[in-house]
């Protein structure tokens, strides 16, 4: 039986509907009886209520007008903020720096023309690593053309890049399989590690190339000594560190103060302190 | 109370023939049905983009990148979520990408008008925070998960989805975010004279907003 203290932690989840059937069975015998629980579980009801109270808009009758028009544009544009529409001189320097950031925001179309584009899409591995995170990054390798070679090949592949694929990451990862790849024209390279089941994935590519993460949200990011971003979706992570050459990108779902830091370390020799940010 | 809003879950029962079909008309840059997923589902996403950023000037640019971004990426789409899930994913990430770009300010002017001022004994100034300037005051993410349930109805495996949290946080984050939404919501109550200013502190917040909480000593009390 839980006392009352443990019971508040489950009372929030019971109020919005989750938990097995035996489990809310147990909270409602418990709630029923217990005067204390029974008016926190009122206050929980009350405050959700005031929430969805405040949630009366009407959406603006142009809206879809000024969708479509920027639809009907091509190429597409499609992070204009609202700041360069209100301001113009942020609205020329803006356009100095989309023109000479060679269409950073410009979004390809399609899969079939993702494998030529300079852009490295990370969207499609983001969107499947809640489903088979190993899948999902076997299918980015396949989408960048990627065939299995040694990890010797996967460097001399990629010479002008600056990266290592060692034999055994700190932590006990194996080398799985190592991976020379082509995004656009440049060659990258991919390696795959494991322990005991735990996967950690590595991309390797020329730091120009923009990268392209779809509907999710990348943030800067401190690991260790290393100076990067991290896009996280659940419990995994892609993490990049950047040099002057190189984007070192490490797919895992180790912690950022415990073990990452050294694979960094290990597989980014270079890129520590300074953050080379992307185009 | 929002449970009629209950998202489905396609990944138990796939999404609706109507649904699908429609998707797959949008990836084809079908306009129609692209104006039809628009008219479905712009409701839902300007309404938590406008709760969001608590201006409709700026939810009404957000709910333009939401849907010019998902209609560009509606090909990567795969259907194992509804739809409106992962509108709701994009709009999210626009808004949180909007509030970290946003000037960080000390506080919210409202809010920093309903603190209790220090100079009266802490005693309550007369401006009190409604639920809206509470909810200004909370973690962005937690905001987010807040309103996604009750105010969009989704269950924690779409909340998780949508914030790309871990599916087991989201029950103990919407505790703390509840506990914190009534922490300010109570010590901001009318007449409430044993308000003591220094039980807040301004802490800066990940995601860059400056933003009132509870301190921990407050908390464990």
């Amino acid at each position: 039986m839980k006392t009352c203290e443990e019971m508040r932690e489950v009372l929030g989840p019971y109020v919005d509907g989750e938990g097995s059937p035996e489990t809310r069975a147990t909270i409602e015998a418990h709630v029923c009886t217990c005067k204390d629980c029974h008016c926190e579980v009122t206050r929980i009801r009350e405050l959700g209520a005031r929430i969805e109270a405040g949630g009366s808009v009407c959406v603006p009758s142009a809206l879809w007008e000024r969708i479509e028009s920027r639809l009907a544009e091509a190429p597409k544009l499609v992070r204009v903020s609202h700041w360069l529409r209100l301001r113009s001189v942020v609205a020329a320097a803006a356009c100095l720096l989309l023109a000479v950031g060679g269409g950073y925001f410009m979004l390809t179309q399609g899969l079939s023309t993702r494998a030529e584009a300079a852009t490295v899409n990370f969207s499609a591995l983001l969107d499947g690593l809640s489903v088979d995170a190993e899948k999902a990054f076997r299918e980015f390798v396949q989408l960048y053309r990627g065939r299995r070679v040694t990890a010797a090949e996967a460097r001399r592949h990629a010479s002008q890049l600056n990266f290592e694929i060692p034999a055994t990451l700190p932590g006990g990862f194996q080398l799985d399989e190592a991976f020379a790849l082509k995004i656009g024209d440049a060659p990258a390279a991919a390696a795959t590690y494991r322990r005991s089941g735990e996967f950690v994935g590595t991309i390797f590519h020329r730091a120009i190339h923009p990268e392209d993460y779809g509907t999710h949200r990348d943030h800067p990011c401190v690991i260790g000594e290393h100076r990067g971003h991290r896009v996280e979706v659940g419990e995994w992570r892609l993490v990049h560190v950047t040099d002057a050459t190189t984007c070192h990108c490490v797919l895992s779902r180790l912690g950022e103060t415990e073990e990452l830091p050294e694979i960094l370390r290990a597989v980014a020799p270079d890129a520590k302190s300074v953050d080379h940010s992307h185009p | 109370m929002a449970d009629r809003f209950r998202a489905v879950d396609h990944r138990e029962t796939g999404p609706t023939t109507s649904e699908h079909e429609l998707v797959e008309r949008c990836k084809r840059g079908d306009r129609e049905a692209q104006r039809t997923l628009y008219e479905q589902t712009s409701q839902r996403v300007f309404r938590l983009l406008t709760r969001m950023t608590r201006s409709a000037e700026i939810a009404e640019d957000l709910a333009q990148e939401t849907y010019l971004k998902a209609f560009s990426a509606i090909a990567t789409f795969d259907q194992r979520s509804a739809v409106h899930t992962w509108l709701y994913r994009i709009a999210v990430n626009e808004a949180l990408q909007w509030l970290r770009r946003r000037k960080p300010t000390l506080l919210d002017p409202e809010i920093a008008a309903a603190r209790p001022d220090p100079r009266n004994n802490g005693h309550d100034s007369g401006a009190h925070l409604d639920i809206e300037e509470a909810m200004a005051a909370l973690d962005p993410t937690e905001r987010a998960m807040l309103l996604l349930r009750y105010q969009e109805g989704l269950d924690y495996r779409a909340i998780a989805e949508v914030t790309e949290v871990a599916m087991g946080t989201v029950g103990s984050r919407l505790n703390r975010a509840r506990e914190q939404l009534r922490e300010l919501l109570k010590d901001f109550e009318p007449g409430r004279e044993e308000i003591q200013s220094d039980k807040h502190r301004i802490r800066h917040g990940r995601e860059g907003a400056d933003r009132i909480v509870p301190s921990v000593e407050e908390r464990a009390s």
